[in-house]
């Protein structure tokens, strides 16, 4: 046998000996493989199941949400609708109640009678924007207050038929004490 | 398996290469015609290597873009992505409903502006109207020059909408 055939041979079989330790590696590990690849397929089987079941939760959180935001929307409009209307009423009455002074107190002057009425659209204004419960409350007494003083002069200047008053004492003296 | 297949590429072309080597042995030692014989068959192997492997390469490649396909369109990542959908939807509506509301309540602080100014216009043009009535009466007791300049700045002021420059005006008048 020449020493080429002999080197061939001894590289084979290193070659044999190398493959037959790999296979019975894979031999012993063939157990722990295929449940590994079980286990892993499994797994994979939860995870998309859970994910699938994830999504359809959040579709319907998605679904109530989004129903609870267009009913919300729908309040909100309502809401800013009424009070749209709502201010445009205030506004009608201070108009009416700056009618039934000039009624009266027929001698009124024009920038008396003005006054009064702005006073009382300055502090509706001020109770529509302010922004505190507390406030909003305070500044709706203070109008109310206000409008009743007007009211009363009215009806008192009224029942008074033979000695009509010039001037809405009442009011005036309100006006007087909300001056800073 | 691609490991194999590169190996096998490369021993084609070292293949090649070795005949190459031949080839020029050969020609040093005189043989042309076996030279020539194994140039050309080296280059015809060579050929087949580089052919063999941008064959390799494009499988390769179309492997890779199979395993990325299966990847994107498995069942997890298309119920991943829907996941990360809903999720974007939901801040997408929230972000909507936000607006909405943001818009309607300002929509609505004007319009309340709009009947103000209306009312405050009116109620203007009405003391305007007496203010001016009230110089008009007096107008026999002021010089013309101080008329004159009274009833500009009335004009003016009620342009300007300036309320207490009116009332101001209207204190100065002598019949009170």
């Amino acid at each position: 046998m020449s020493v080429i055939e002999r080197f061939f041979n001894r590289a084979l079989a290193l070659l044999r000996s190398q493959r037959d330790q790999n296979l019975q590696w894979q031999l012993s590990r063939h157990q722990d493989a295929a449940q590994l690849r079980h286990e892993r397929a499994l797994a994979e089987q939860q995870l998309a199941a859970e994910l699938t079941k994830r999504a359809q939760q959040l579709a319907h959180e998605l679904a109530v949400v989004e129903a609870r935001q267009a009913s919300e929307l729908a309040m909100v409009k309502i809401q800013c609708k009424q009070e749209l209307k709502d201010y445009q009423q205030y506004l009608q009455s201070l108009d009416k109640l700056k009618d039934s002074l000039r009624q009266s107190h027929a001698h009124l002057p024009e920038a008396v009678a003005f006054t009064i009425h702005h006073h009382a659209k300055q502090l509706l204004n001020r109770m529509w924007e302010a922004g505190d419960e507390q406030e909003k409350l305070k500044v709706e007494m203070q109008l109310l207050r206000f409008m009743t003083a007007v009211h009363e002069d009215s009806q008192l200047a009224l029942s008074d038929a033979g000695q009509q008053r010039a001037l809405p004492e009442k009011t005036l003296a309100f006006l007087d004490a909300e001056q800073p | 398996m691609a490991k194999r297949l590169l190996i096998s590429v490369m021993t084609v072309a070292s293949l090649s290469m070795l005949l190459f080597v031949i080839g020029f042995v050969c020609w040093k030692l005189g043989l042309g015609f076996v030279s020539g014989a194994l140039y050309w068959l080296a280059g015809k192997i060579m050929l087949l290597a580089i052919g063999l492997l941008v064959a390799l390469a494009a499988m390769a490649f179309l492997a890779a873009l199979w395993r990325e396909l299966r990847g994107y369109f498995s069942a997890e990542a298309r119920t991943l992505r829907r996941l990360l959908s809903l999720r974007v939807r939901g801040l997408n509506a929230q972000r909507y409903w936000l607006a909405q509301t943001k818009q309607l309540r300002y929509w609505t602080g004007l319009k309340r502006k709009a009947a103000l100014q209306a009312n405050n216009r009116r109620h203007l043009r009405t003391l305007f109207r007496a203010i001016n009535a009230d110089l008009q009466a007096v107008k026999s007791q002021l010089p013309q020059p101080d008329y004159q300049h009274l009833r500009k700045a009335l004009r003016q002021y009620h342009r300007q909408a300036d309320i207490a420059a009116m009332l101001a005006l209207r204190e100065q008048l002598p019949c009170r």
